[in-house]
């Protein structure tokens, strides 16, 4: 059995590499784990907010 | 009378009678005609977006010929409780923001033979969507941006393994079954790399064991899975 690393954020962050978000992330093989870092809720929050105000085609 | 005057008479009365006629018409037809839904899709093709349908409205379309794209088909349209596509003609057709904040609860494409090369906002803001029926195809896909996004009462879907090549987000989707996850997790490609599939912690807690989640997760080691 392959092992895959999984990572977990803290109580009210967010994990984030800039493009993948998650409360729970686990890595594909390959991905390194170090490209990963904490923001907070609201701070997510707000990105996906900007995010999905966008797409209209 | 003269023949003249009895002529104009016939004339006057002929006219009268047939703006009654289509009077009565409009009326018992449901209104003006340009502001009916079919009216407005004979001239704008497959293209129905913020159209005001009767309430529990069940819109079938049924075509010989696949469209050229249903891009915003039904977006921001209302009325609509149930949606059936049909038709047999195999090919790829876009379905970009197809359902976009469109107020349907269950769509059928059981016999809907074209494939998406877009699913962007496809059910975007669909909030009260809850079943698909049948299964997507997204081997010819080539963007699926937000598809999901705030589709949060959705509770079925499925998709034909092995076909999902792009990152794909259903972390609205608390309510999704045990199934639909397992249909989402098996759809995932086995071939591509660097892609992320982000699903709702709480439906993944709902659905699986750890054990369960394990198992099933361990068969796509290409694809980085979030949970929200």
């Amino acid at each position: 059995m392959k092992t895959r690393i999984i990572l977990y954020a803290d109580e009210g962050k967010v994990l984030t590499d800039g493009e993948v978000y998650g409360k729970t992330i686990y890595l594909a093989d390959g991905i390194d784990k170090n490209g990963f870092r904490e923001i907070t809720d609201a701070e997510y929050e707000s990105i996906i907010q900007n995010q999905q105000s966008e797409g209209d085609l | 009378m003269s023949i003249a005057e009895k002529l104009t008479t016939i004339a006057e009365n002929e006219q009268k009678v047939y703006d009654k006629g289509f009077a009565d018409g409009q009326s018992q037809g449901g209104g003006d005609v340009t502001k009916n839904p079919m009216y407005y899709m004979s001239v704008k093709g497959f293209q129905w977006q913020g159209k005001v349908f009767p309430e529990g409205f069940e819109f079938v379309l049924n075509v010989l010929n696949k469209p050229d794209d249903m891009n915003a088909m039904l977006m921001r349209t209302t009325g609509i409780k149930n949606v059936t596509l049909v038709c047999e003609e195999e090919g790829t057709v876009s379905y970009a923001q197809t359902l976009r904040e469109c107020p349907v609860e269950t769509l059928d494409i059981t016999n809907f033979k074209p494939k998406p090369t877009s699913i962007s906002y496809f059910a975007y803001i669909a909030r009260k969507l809850i079943s698909i029926y049948g299964a997507f195809d997204l081997s010819q896909c080539t963007t699926a941006v937000s598809s999901f996004a705030a589709a949060n009462a959705l509770e079925d879907v499925e998709f034909v393994p092995n076909t999902i090549k792009l990152s794909m987000g259903f972390t609205d989707c608390e309510h999704l079954t045990k199934a639909s996850l397992t249909s989402i997790i098996n759809g995932l490609n086995t071939d591509v790399t660097e892609q992320t599939l982000t699903l709702s912690s709480t439906a993944k807690t709902n659905a699986f064991t750890d054990e369960e989640w394990a198992t099933l997760i361990e068969a796509k080691p290409n694809w980085t899975i979030s949970l929200m």
